[in-house]
This record gives C-alpha cells, structure tokens and sequence, in this order.
C-alpha cells in the first residue's frame, strides 16, 4: 500500500513539472477567469474600503412649463448631493430632448408639459411624463420608479401647502413675485407649516434598516467577491477536463499505462486553484478567511472537479467528445450554479436543479469563506462535495480500468 | 471551401454545440434572468412583524397594503410561517415605535432580507416601503388621503420603438455579437492553425488553386459560418424568442453583414497570428469574451462606466450592439446603421490586411 501510494506521489510531481513546463497551457487555462474576473473589476468593481459606486441617473428635462417651481427639477443636478447620482441635460422641446437622448445614451426623457405648476398649485390633477430610452434596460426603470417617488414628493408638498398654493400660483403668474412683503408673508405661513410637518417629513423621520443574511456578505457587497468564486469553480472544471483529456492523448502515443493508477491531473489543478486564489487576493483584493477552512474547501474542490473530468472521460471514446460534452456540462453547470448570476434569480425548479451540480457546493462554500464564514457555514457544503468527489472518483476508476483491461483504452 | 469547411465545422459535435445549442440556452437563460419586470407590477411576499402593535403601526401597515405585496402580518417573528413558506423577506416594527414618533425622534424598520431573496424584488420592496413611509408620514400630519388621491401623476412609455422590449431584447442582439466573434475567433482561428501545423494548408498550396484563391476560400469558410449563425440567430430570435428585429431589413441586414465580415476577418487574423490550435483558441476565447464585455454584450452598456462604454469603441463588439440598437431599440433605419456599420467594415478591412500580409502556409 505505501509503496503503491508512493507511486501515485512520484507520478502526480512528474505529471505536475510536465504541466508547469508548458506555460502557455497552464496560463491559457486560467486566462478565462481571469480574463472575465479583470473585466468585471474594471466595469463594476470598486477600491478596497471604499462604496461600490452606483452608475449615475442620465436623465434629459424637456421643461415645458419654464415657472421657477419646475425649474427646481431642471436644475436638480446642482445640488452637491443629487449631482454625484444625477446627470440632467435640459432641452428646450420634446423632440429636441429624444433626440439628445438618442445620440447621448441617456436613460430617459422627462417633459415637464405647459401648465403644470398652474394644474399643480391649483389643486387640479397634475402629470409629467417619462420617455425611456428602449435601447437600455436598468436605468430606464430606475427613471421611472424615482420619478413615481418625485411625484409623490410633490404631491405630498402641494398637501403641506395647503391655500397657500392659491397664492403661490398667482405669484407665480403674477407680478406679485416681485412683492416683497407679499413674499415675507407667505414665507412666514409656508414656514410653520414646513416646520411642523418637516420633523416627520424633511427627511422622513421613519428609516428602513436593511438586514441581510447571504452566502457572499451581501452586508457591504462586492461584486468581485461574489462573482470570483464561480469563475474559480469554472476555471477549475475546464483546467480537470484539460489535464483528463491526456489520459486518450495519451493512448494515442503509447505512454498510457503511466496515468492509470490515478487520477493525475489533480497536480495541476491543484497549482491551478492556488494560482486563482492568489490572483483574486493579489489582484481583486479578495479577502480569502480564516486558513484552515479555505484549505479543506479548495482540497474539496479540487478532489470533486479532479472526480468530474475522471468520470467523464470514463464514458466518452475520443477527445472531441470529451471537449464537446465536458464543454456543455461545465457551461450548464456554471449558469445553473451561479457562476453567472446569483442563484436566487432562478425560479424554484431551477434552483432545485441546480442542488445536482458540482459549482453549487463549490460556490456556496467559496462564497461562504470570503463572507468571513467558518466550519458550521461550509460543513454541508464540504460533505456533499466530498460525496460527489468520491463517487465521480470511484465510478470513473472503475469505467476506466475496466475499458483498459478488454483492451479499449 | 465555404461549403467544405461548414461541412467540417459540422462533423465535431463541439461546434456544433457551440453553432446551434449554445447561443440559444444562452440567450434563453439570460433573457429570463434579464426579462426587466415592471418593480410595480410585482406582487412579492413579504411577512411583517408589528412589535409595536399601536393604532400608527397598524396604519403604516394598510399603507403597505396599497402597495403590491403579498402581506403576512404576525406580532412576533416565531408567528410567521416557518420552512418553504417562510417569507424572504421580514419587516419589523420594532417596539417604541409610536413613542418614537410622538416624541418627534428618528426610528428605524428593520427589513430582513433572507439567504434566498432575490435582489431585484428586495430594490422594488425598498421603493415601496419607502413610498408607503411617506404617505403614512403626510397623513399624520395633513390627515388621511388615498393613493388615487395624489395630485400629481406620471405617465411612462419607451420612445422610438413599436413594441415594449423585454429582457430579449438586450440578450438575443447580445449574444449574437458575442456567439458569431467566439466561434470565429475560437474554432475558426483554431482549425486554420491546425489546418497549418497538419500540412494540409501546405497541400492546398500545392493545388493549382493562386494564393489569393486560397485565402479568400478560407475566409469563405468562415463568412457562411457565421452566416449560418446569424440566420439561426435571426429566424429563432423571431419564432421562439418573439424578438421585434425592427422595420428595416435592409439596415438589419447591412450591420449583420458588417459583423460577419469582421468576425471573418478576425478570425483569419487568428489563423494567421497562431501557431498552435490550442493557443489560437483560447487566445480567441479569452479575446472574444473581453470584447463582449466590454461591446456592451453582457449586460445593458449603461451600467459601465462613460470611459469603458466609449474605449469599448475600439471593439468591433460595441459598433455592432449600436448598430443593432439603432434597428432593433430605436426601430431606425439603413442611415441610423450606416456609421456602425463603416466602423465594422474599417475593421475587417484592416484585421484582414494584416492577415494576408502574415498568413503562411507551412
């Protein structure tokens, strides 16, 4: 046994200097999730310590009314705090304002339409209309659902200034706007109202404190330490199906016989998980946990995605269908195990489905650790994939020694 | 030799896949996870824990009624329901509430947001928690009103197109970038190369076929691949994926023949820069999946920073996605495409240039 088991040592180094040897493969092999890692840190990703910044509302103001209270909403891009999530561009018409849409990419159009502010101080129904860009699909609806909130702002303010708004739009459309007493006095009626109803109101006196519990520390989110682990597990399924297409490169040139007391190429899958893991802390700042659990889950994954390439490369006869198949089952497996998008998106069925992948477990259990998760978080997580490794491992043994004994391989 | 390497392309199962299977369980799952629901038309389970259980409570929970949840209301958290049907998400209103607010000080709701919660539906929970807090807050101090008494209302359309685009809109333009560059840049680059290293390029050049014929055959080749995967594309995108492809198949069809020719063109450059088929491919792979990223493929081109969504110019990836959001978006015509597709052509002309001048035979 111990003489066998030093075998099985000597032929995974000798299997791992070949593997270092050729460069380019190796670094090929990991180029995809990293490659896809990087440009997802540079589109979404954020410095260590500092907020994930949100993209700006762009947003084009057709103004048709031109009173000093809707000139509040057109120059809304002026105050400090609503600048650093808002970018307004004014335009004079409608159609001037689709146009600069059209051309400068931004997410909506808001027209302002003549008499508004009149309707509005009036006491009469009052409505603004929001025109979405159709080529964008997030911030379009972001435009609508913060111009429903707007709305209601202002419905609410037309409530707290009560008759006062009679005055306001005579002002307004008046010559009254340049009475300054006229003024002082309804500054000073506006102002009890507003003080009252502003301890409730500006801002609203009641928070919403949100609480999450997520596999992947949603408190604080960083989607390149969400996203990292599934290109990880991704990375890693197509690096064992790489090194397991040897075992009938192999057969072809006649140095088989050296492969089969093992599984091998989890050498190079090993050095693979180490290389990823320290790129995701070197480059993307991943903070990988406490030691020990990180360990037992990237030996976990390792032996598992070690025991899937086994498995399938017992069942297929040629390369190409080792490429073809192993490349279908790592594609379904990541979108189904959240190497793409969280798993919580997927309907109920496939959520359930998704519980039968290898990148499942090995996910949930990455993304635990970089939570700051400990044993109790990936124990589950631990034991199924030890489970699916040993079975990938025993039943692709068994397929593949049998194969060799009649001769088949 | 158009015909000839499509043939070849369709004897290895794993273009194949990549071809016909692939680009549509993509765009099929992506489409569904990007379908952009209306967050006010949602109806999304939420339990409320009311701690407080005082008269001002009980109103913030009506307001919230209004709203389109699915209310389980309990007084403690071990009365909500517990396992499958537990709610993913919980509000609570924490004892002292109405104290709170009679004493004019700042209180928090708590929502709990659970491991499976979707974050979609928790951004919409959080607009209508909070428009539900200010119509609770204006009627306590104005008196009570109803939603449907707001003065002030908005009215919401997209402009330019015919029909309302869902989430297949973004993903099927997307993915048709993304598959037709893959497989051009991927298998494309790489059978050449290995068509090299097997000497068959080597062979042909022995034929009485000119070097000028061989090299435009190769690039025949991989013209009627695409072709194939954009017709696929197009034809599925209308039967299965109800895809409105705009009102101008003369510009459709100008930018889906720009793209052709310039994946053609870049995956001949492939062919011609690799030595090894391995290499060829997953460069290819790894250049393709940048380019998608960066092209505004993946996800809609506003959520990128304005300096990545203008350097991404310099992909063919993003010409494309504006060329086909001029047609399919915008419901434009052939003059709406006619810069994108230039762009593209510039590029084919140039990935191509380059190609001839380095591809060897042997």
């Amino acid at each position: 046994m111990r003489r066998r088991v030093r075998t099985i040592l000597l032929l995974t180094l000798k299997d791992l200097r070949r593997r270092l040897a050729d460069r380019l493969a190796l670094a090929l092999n990991l180029a995809i999730p990293l490659a896809i890692a990087g440009t997802m840190a540079l589109v979404f990703g954020s410095r260590p310590g500092e907020e994930p910044q949100a993209p700006k509302l762009r947003l084009v103001v057709a103004d048709l009314d031109g009173t000093p209270a809707t000139g509040i909403i057109t120059g809304a891009s002026q105050n400090q705090e609503a600048a650093k999530h808002l970018d307004v561009s004014v335009a004079a018409t409608r159609e001037e304002g689709l146009s600069h849409m059209r051309d400068e990419h931004f997410a909506a159009l808001v027209v302002i339409p003549k008499g508004f502010s009149d309707a509005m101080l009036s006491g009469r129904q009052a409505t603004f209309e929001v025109v979405k860009n159709p080529a964008e699909s997030v911030m379009p609806l972001v435009a609508e659902q913060g111009a429903g909130i707007a709305a209601l702002y202002l419905s609410t303010g037309r409530r707290l200034l009560g008759d006062d708004s009679k005055t306001l739009a005579a002002m307004l459309q008046g010559d009254d706007w340049q009475d300054s007493a006229a003024i002082a006095a309804l500054a000073t009626t506006m102002y009890a109202r507003v003080h009252g109803a502003g301890n409730w109101l500006f801002p609203p006196i009641i928070g919403v404190k949100t609480e999450q519990k997520a596999a992947g520390g949603t408190n604080g989110f960083n989607f390149i330490a969400w996203m990292y682990p599934g290109l990880i597990v991704m990375g890693l399924l197509y690096v064992a199906l790489m090194q397991m297409r040897d075992l009938l490169r192999e057969r072809r040139s006649g140095t088989l016989r050296r492969q089969l007391v093992a599984p091998v190429s989890v050498a190079a899958v090993a050095v693979s998980m180490v290389l990823l893991l320290a790129a995701g802390a070197l480059a993307f700042h991943i903070d990988w946990g406490a030691p020990l659990p990180l360990l037992a889950t990237a030996a976990a994954i390792v032996f598992t995605t070690t025991g899937f390439a086994a498995l399938l490369y017992s069942l297929v006869t040629t390369e190409r269908q080792g490429e073809a198949f192993g490349g279908i089952l790592v594609m379904v497996m990541s979108l189904l195990g959240g190497s793409f998008v969280p798993p919580q998106v997927l309907p109920g069925w496939l959520q359930s489905i998704s519980r039968f992948t290898v990148s499942h477990w090995a996910h949930d259990a990455l993304r635990w650790i970089v939570a700051g998760g400990g044993w109790s978080d990936i124990a589950q997580d631990l034991l199924v994939l030890a489970v699916l490794g040993a079975t990938f491992i025993g039943i692709g043994w068994a397929g593949l020694s049998r194969r060799y004994a009649r001769g088949a391989l | 030799m158009g015909i000839h390497e499509l043939r070849l392309a369709m004897r290895d199962p794993g273009s194949i896949f990549w071809i016909l299977v692939a680009p549509f369980l993509w765009v099929f799952f992506f489409g569904f996870i990007n379908r952009p629901d209306d967050p006010t038309q949602v109806r999304i389970g939420l339990g409320v824990v009311n701690e407080d259980g005082s008269a001002v409570a009980a109103r913030l929970v009506s307001h919230l009624r209004w709203e389109k949840f699915e209310l389980v209301v309990a007084e403690s958290a071990g009365d909500l329901p517990a396992g499958e049907r537990a709610p993913s998400r919980t509000l609570t209103i924490p004892k002292g509430f109405h104290e709170a607010l009679e004493r004019h000080e700042k209180i928090d709701v708590i929502l709990h947001e659970g491991e499976n919660a979707n974050p979609d539906a928790t951004f919409a929970v959080q607009l209508a928690l909070h428009r539900a807090i200010v119509r609770l807050l204006a009627d306590e101090s104005f008196g009570p009103s109803r939603p449907e008494d707001d003065l002030v209302r908005v009215t919401s359309s997209y402009a330019g197109r015919r029909a309302i685009p869902s989430g297949n809109a973004q993903t099927v333009p997307g993915n048709l970038v993304m598959f037709v560059l893959l497989v051009a840049l991927s298998s494309g680059s790489a059978h050449i190369a290995h068509e090299r290293k097997s000497r068959i390029l080597s062979r042909l050049a022995a034929s009485p076929l000119s070097r000028t014929e061989l090299i435009l055959g190769k690039l025949a080749g991989r013209v009627v691949t695409s072709v194939v995967q954009v017709t696929l594309f197009v034809l599925l995108g209308l039967t299965l994926f109800h895809m409105d492809w705009g009102s101008s198949p003369l510009g459709l069809a100008l930018v889906l023949t720009s793209l052709v020719a310039c994946a053609a063109a870049l995956s001949l450059l492939g062919g011609a820069l690799f030595a090894s088929p391995d290499a060829a491919a997953g460069v290819g792979v790894t250049l393709s999946l940048v380019m998608s990223a960066l092209g505004g493929c993946w996800w809609p081109a506003e959520v990128m920073p304005p300096w990545i969504r203008t350097a991404g110019h310099v992909f063919p990836t993003a010409w494309a996605m504006d060329g086909l959001h001029q047609i399919v978006s915008w419901g434009g015509g052939l003059r709406d495409v006619l810069i994108p597709s230039a762009a593209l052509l510039a590029m084919a002309l140039a990935a191509g240039a380059v190609a001839v001048r380095r591809l060897r035979f042997d």
